[in-house]
């Protein structure tokens, strides 16, 4: 079981506690496999499960304020989160969190007395604002959301396109602390003629990288003024590690983390999309829920990538795990609904020829991570492939084979594992 | 919302040999004065055509992201070049995309 789903999340008690119950569950669980966090060497790899797949992972301190990560690319940096800290957290520890820059001109050194936050535009009102106001002069909001990369679980798209061939590591739950966005903006006064709001992140624009091909995101000013996006100063009740955006990111809980603007210090409001690379470009999708289209499609209507699609997991079992029959075994996880709640988790054990309800977890907000659990038990001998679907309320299920794009995003198919029962 | 509680001394470590002060807030947050060094494992090209990809790619990149990617055709690495030049400003030229396209593709096929 999480020990998040006992208490909230807090920094540091966090560490602590999961440590502990991770030892105490590795004692309990008998057959199943251990999770007892594993020590690497210096020159430790890890092999995802796709061709080419072989990282490094390097030990903890290697990048400021992050542990054991997988090296995706070292400048920009792209690390991903190891799979053994899913098994031990729901709500993932902040240095553990992915990190994902395009650049590498974002600042090293962010001075918080200096820092301002400035919302200009097409308001009646611009106006800036210290860390110290933007925390003392607001309500403070909180709100559990999953920030996963638009690419998240890349290596496994067939046929594989170009880009980082992450596993299924580049997202992670969070508790994060903020100020809505649309408080923010009523402040400032939204004239009747604004459509968007553009966000830009501290990124310095230093040569060899273009002015040009800022990273701006622009959100529809329905959805950035639909209450939950905010302006977070604070993960999981600590501030963010500098490579997850210290001092303030923007959080659009059930899009994809392209959204989630890092070191977000500008906020305009405007009355056109932006002309921008990163929106313009960049980040997109076929028109339709899933970003469905086939290898070679002709006359493809694309759009930027939005809504996040259902994903559940099995953190119970691993790959080649052996278990017993003729007992009742647990099988646990957890899942997120996207863009709305998780409505219902069911689990196989007969490689999808049957489905069985699971039983969900503490509720901590529909764009959280839910747990969940599943009894089962395999009367005779054989190989067993375990299965995972989740359901969202919008009624988006699962698919067994994942929608392909070029881009390789918003990959959502059943989750697998295979064991081994004698 | 949680209260932290920070004494002091941990305060006036924190922002100790910088010249920017912590700033605090009435709720408690204290957002540290932050300066981070970036490392660089692994950042080089070895083996084939490693001169030539250290001399055009590291610029902007480490060379880790380029040597994992899946077998890609020579046109979807030409793509991937020209977009080092048309978007993020490598100054490269045709005959050079060209050449490293071809680099790439020999790597993976070696």
């Amino acid at each position: 079981m999480y020990p998040e789903m006992i208490s909230e999340p807090v920094a540091g008690r966090l560490k602590r506690r999961s440590l502990l119950q991770a030892s105490v569950a590795a004692g309990a669980m008998g057959a199943l496999a251990a999770t007892a966090p594993r020590a690497w060497a210096d020159d430790a790899t890890v092999s995802l499960p796709f061709d080419n797949g072989v990282r490094p992972i390097v030990a903890a301190g290697t990048f400021p304020g992050k542990g054991e990560m997988i090296l995706q690319r070292t400048r920009a940096p792209l690390l991903e989160t190891p799979w053994d800290v899913f098994r031990q957290h729901l709500f993932i520890p902040n240095d553990r969190a992915y990190v994902r820059w395009h650049m590498a001109d974002f600042p090293t050194s962010v001075d918080p007395g200096t820092f301002r936050l400035k919302i200009s535009g097409a308001v009646d009102r611009p106006y800036e604002l210290t860390l110290a106001e933007l925390v003392n002069e607001f309500a403070p909001r909180k709100l559990a959301a999953v920030n996963q990369c638009s690419g998240n679980s890349r290596g496994h798209i067939s046929p594989r396109v170009a880009g980082a061939q992450w596993n299924n590591g580049a997202m992670y739950n969070a508790m994060y602390t903020g100020v809505p966005l649309s408080v923010l903006l009523a402040k400032a006064g939204v004239k009747p003629s604004a459509t968007h709001v553009a966000f830009r992140s501290l990124e310095q624009l230093t040569p060899p990288y273009p002015a040009a091909d800022r990273f701006e995101k622009v959100l529809p000013l329905g959805r950035a003024n639909d209450g939950d996006v905010m302006v977070a100063y604070e993960m999981n009740g600590d501030t963010f590690p500098l490579l997850n955006g210290f001092p303030t990111r923007l959080v659009v809980p059930g899009w994809y983390s392209t959204y989630w603007v890092k070191m977000v210090h500008e906020i305009e409001v405007m009355e056109h999309p932006g002309e921008g690379f990163w929106m313009k470009v960049a980040y997109k999708v076929p028109n339709n829920p899933t970003g469905a289209m086939t290898p070679g499609q002709k006359g493809v209507d694309f759009v930027p990538i939005s809504a996040m699609v259902p994903r559940s997991f099995i953190t119970s079992h691993v790959d080649g795990d052996k278990i017993q029959t003729g007992r009742t075994i647990n099988a646990e996880g957890f899942a997120f609904g996207g863009n709305s709640a998780v409505k219902a988790v069911e689990f196989s054990s007969d490689g999808g020829a049957t489905y069985k309800p699971a039983v969900l977890g503490k509720n901590w907000g529909k764009y959280g991570n839910r747990a969940w659990r599943v009894a089962f038990e395999i009367p005779k001998a054989g190989a067993y492939t375990l299965m995972v679907r989740a359901t969202n309320e919008a009624g988006q299920t699962q698919p067994k084979i994942a929608a392909w794009n070029p881009g390789g995003f918003m990959y959502n198919a059943i989750e697998q594992i295979n064991v081994v029962a004698s | 919302m949680k209260f932290k509680i920070i004494g002091f001394t941990v305060l006036l470590a924190a922002i100790a040999g910088s010249a920017a002060l912590a700033a605090q807030t009435s709720q408690g947050v204290v957002f540290k004065p932050t300066s981070v060094t970036l490392p660089a494992p692994g950042g080089l090209y070895t083996g084939q055509d490693a001169a030539l990809l250290n001399s055009h790619c590291l610029t902007c990149h480490s060379a880790g992201f380029v040597n994992r990617q899946p077998k890609l055709s020579l046109a979807a690495w030409t793509a991937e070049v020209t977009k080092m030049r048309t978007v993020f400003g490598a100054s490269i030229d045709d005959a050079n995309i060209k050449m490293v396209a071809q680099a790439l593709v020999d790597r993976q096929n070696k």
